[in-house]
């Protein structure tokens, strides 16, 4: 077992190892003790997650005394207004030196040759989201809207709780301060929170990393030599992969939260259903759209002085989220273009798209892997290669050398095709809440369940899988 | 309160102490704290060479290189093929084979060769293999040629598993080459087989192309060498690594020889400088790119025609 792999909620080492050893003790201890044995499990999953790095653990350790002192200066001191610039340029320098600096001064190396510029960093796993978690908890004391906290035990679980460090859902202090105080573990809870895991849990393992493979099929082709058809499949698996797989492990945070004791906040609510990219944007990832409004969008102003500002703020928060999603002119690009959709949505065909659903459906059904496939690749050269097949309107036509490529794959595909393009309605899960019996219900769980174990094991005995790459 | 913060703080200093001390350790010349690339599974039993991929995880969506990668792929290498899994249970497979209808009609009507001549050559060429050869077989658009390759294919399995042959049907190897006669045939396998000793490799390789040899009498067999893997596969993989496939292309070759077979080994056309699969070449560190399967597929022609020039 290589135990570094403990922090993938879908890794046996997180399910047969960390998790019942830790709700063992979680379980066992009075309700006081609750916090200290959060923080040393999320703690000891943060070590040893992070083992080929221990350095990410200490500036793990860094940020929370950082924010817990910062949060404190912020809101007793007179200069507070310094306090919390200082406590969001800490988090802005950690992440981009982090996250940022390696691609900028790799470019930057590319206009000085033989000067090879190297600044290779790992990435901290979590970094962007405990980051965007410790500005949101300065800015809140900064307004008034929390109190500081006064307890770092409490702060320190807050920023490092296992089951949101990695991945989110982004949590505001707000949301948990009165369960970080006090909160009782009821079976009942935990119950449903084992429901909602195992059900996130098949999402990611037995929908999305399968589709996810043909995506991996239309790359290790080369996008040049795949039909338009096999082209549009493989923007499509990818759609399909990126949403179960980042649902699915919301869904799991939720459910860990649940078992836990908390509330956390929903991340996704069906958002390939929208009818407009601005609708999209309200459904997906919704705490980290929640976050750039309420800390980016509405500080600069939002949308109440004047059309300028408002374009211009909303290019900023665009971009911003573009790049926050990975160090990339395919980012930036893929951030540039939600920005000039949402805004031709904004001024123009937002309101007849939202009120005819039928078109309002096509033109997202297009829309969404077309912009997916963007920030998928992220060589612009090779993306524009991507999209003159998906739109063979020049050169080679819509056929590829193996003529009847897209067939195989759909042969292969389609049952995951179906299951993704059913889950991506409020069908199943409308149906899900009608069954009473839960018998039923447990029956399902625990088929998933044990079908997500047969396929991580053998992901797991296989040798060709590889941690690093 | 104070006293909780106090011993918070303290647990703080200790955990930053315990990682100080983990770097330092590592830092140590002869720790041996690293992780091996493989653990130490052995792949036996392993179908398919594999690939990395670059998979999406939410852990990616932070950002550029995240250390680790989670859902890399099983058997990846269904790359270019896998429909062909369904034929792996044998009785299945013999059943279906069984019942083959047109295929063996559409195989009667072929060239003219065929007819007069029962023991000549029915048709022109065949090519045996795994995954690499299933790229050629889509992609190369060699017209004339037979494949009969699958993922996963190894000198283990090459002879239990049937296969669906274009206009011939779902056959074994046995049953194919007892029902046709080929001019030449190319066979291409070993990268799957890499988990194995060379000890029970060579051997099996041997037999087969014994076994090729039996049954098809008037055929040219062309070994094919093994296609390197990038550097990047071959740094990380305990198994799979351009030292263990030149290992065993050395072995092929001399195989070649003794069995007066020809050896053809197309690594110089694709490799960068330092004899290992160009990085521009293949996506998945394995497989190249379907645009160069063209160029392989004229290489093969080409050398093909020199050799049996040779040797007439």
């Amino acid at each position: 077992m290589d135990f570094s792999r403990m922090v993938v909620f879908s890794s046996l080492e997180f399910i047969g190892v960390f998790l019942p050893l830790f709700f063992l003790f979680y379980f066992l201890v009075p309700d006081r003790f609750k916090n200290v044995i959060l923080l040393i499990g999320s703690l000891t999953f943060y070590f040893v997650g992070a083992w080929n790095n221990p350095e990410h653990l200490i500036l793990l350790l860094l940020c929370i005394l950082f924010d817990f002192a910062a949060g404190l200066l912020v809101e007793k001191s007179r200069r507070r207004k310094v306090y919390l610039a200082m406590g969001i340029l800490f988090h802005l320098f950690c992440l981009g030196a982090f996250k940022y600096a390696g691609f900028v001064v790799g470019e930057l190396g590319r206009f000085r040759p033989g000067a090879n510029l190297v600044f290779d960093l790992v990435l901290p796993i979590g970094i962007s989201f405990y980051t965007f978690q410790g500005i949101s908890y300065l800015i809140d004391v900064y307004r008034g809207t929390v109190r500081a906290e006064k307890s770092l035990l409490r702060f320190a679980v807050y920023l490092s709780m296992f089951e949101q460090l990695i991945a989110g859902p982004i949590v505001v202090y707000g949301q948990v301060r009165r369960e970080l105080m006090q909160r009782s573990v009821r079976a009942r809870n935990v119950v449903r929170g084992i429901g909602i895991f195992i059900f996130g849990l098949g999402l990611k393992v037995l929908l999305a990393n399968p589709i996810g493979k043909l995506w991996s099929q239309v790359l290790a082709i080369g996008f040049e030599s795949v039909s338009t058809p096999l082209a549009w499949m493989g923007i499509v698996a990818y759609s399909f992969q990126i949403y179960f797989d980042f649902f699915g492990y919301s869904l799991m945070a939720i459910g860990l939260g649940k078992m836990l004791g908390f509330s956390l906040p929903k991340n996704f609510d069906h958002p390939y259903m929208s009818r407009t990219m601005t609708e999209f944007w309200r459904r997906w990832h919704m705490t980290l759209g929640a976050w750039f409004r309420e800390y980016v969008y509405i500080p600069l102003g939002g949308n109440r002085k004047g059309t300028w500002a408002t374009v211009r703020n909303l290019l900023l928060v665009w971009l911003l989220t573009g790049i926050w999603h990975g160090a990339g002119y395919n980012f930036i690009l893929w951030g540039a273009l939600l920005f000039f959709i949402i805004i031709v949505e904004k001024y123009i065909t937002g309101r007849f798209l939202s009120r005819t659903p039928v078109v309002g459906h096509i033109y997202m059904i297009l829309l969404i892997p077309l912009s997916w496939a963007v920030f998928a690749v992220e060589d612009i050269g090779r993306l524009g290669i991507l999209y003159t097949r998906l739109f063979p309107f020049f050169g080679q036509g819509p056929w590829s050398l193996f003529r009847y490529d897209y067939l195989k794959y759909l042969e292969l595909y389609w049952p995951f095709f179906l299951a993704g393009i059913l889950l991506s309605t409020r069908l199943p899960y409308a149906l899900l809440k009608k069954v009473k019996s839960a018998a039923v219900i447990w029956l399902l769980l625990a088929a998933v369940l044990s079908a997500s174990v047969y396929c991580m094991y053998r992901g797991f005995d296989d040798p060709f899988l590889y941690f690093r790459f | 309160m104070r006293k909780s913060n106090t011993l918070t703080f303290l647990f703080f200093v200790a955990l930053m102490g315990a990682a100080l001390l983990l770097i330092y350790v590592r830092r140590l010349p002869a720790a041996g704290f690293g992780v091996p690339a493989s653990g130490g599974f052995g792949n036996r039993g392993c179908g398919a060479v594999s690939a990395a991929s670059v998979v999406w995880d939410p852990i990616h969506l932070a950002g550029a290189p995240v250390d680790f990668t989670v859902s890399d792929e099983l058997e990846l290498v269904e790359n270019f093929s896998g429909s062909q899994e369904d034929g792996m249970l044998p009785e299945e497979g013999a059943e279906i084979s069984g019942a083959q209808p047109e295929g063996a009609e559409i195989s009667g009507a072929q060239p003219e060769e065929a007819i007069g001549a029962p023991a000549g050559p029915t048709r022109d060429s065949l090519f045996i293999g795994d995954s690499r050869t299933v790229g050629i077989w889509e992609y190369a658009g060699l017209e004339s040629a037979d494949f009969f390759a699958a993922t996963g294919m190894s000198v283990f399995n090459v002879q239990e598993k049937p296969i669906s042959v274009p206009t011939i049907g779902k056959v074994t190897l046995e049953e194919l080459l007892s029902q046709e006669q080929y001019a030449k045939i190319y066979l291409m396998l070993g990268i799957n087989e890499l988990g194995y000793s060379f000890d029970e490799i060579l051997p099996q390789y041997e037999k087969l192309v014994t076994f090729i040899q039996e049954k098809q009498p008037g055929a040219a067999v062309f070994i094919q060498a093994n296609l390197h893997v990038t550097r990047a596969r071959s740094q990380s993989d305990a198994y799979i690594n351009n030292e263990a496939i030149n290992h065993l292309n050395g072995a092929l070759s001399e195989l070649a020889a003794g069995k007066g077979a020809f050896y053809l080994d197309a690594n110089p056309v694709f490799d960068d400088g330092n004899g290992e699969l160009s990085s521009e070449k293949s996506e998945d560190n394995v497989h190249l790119y379907a645009k160069y399967y063209v160029e392989w597929g004229q290489w093969i022609l080409q050398e093909t025609a020199a050799k049996l020039g040779e040797g007439a």
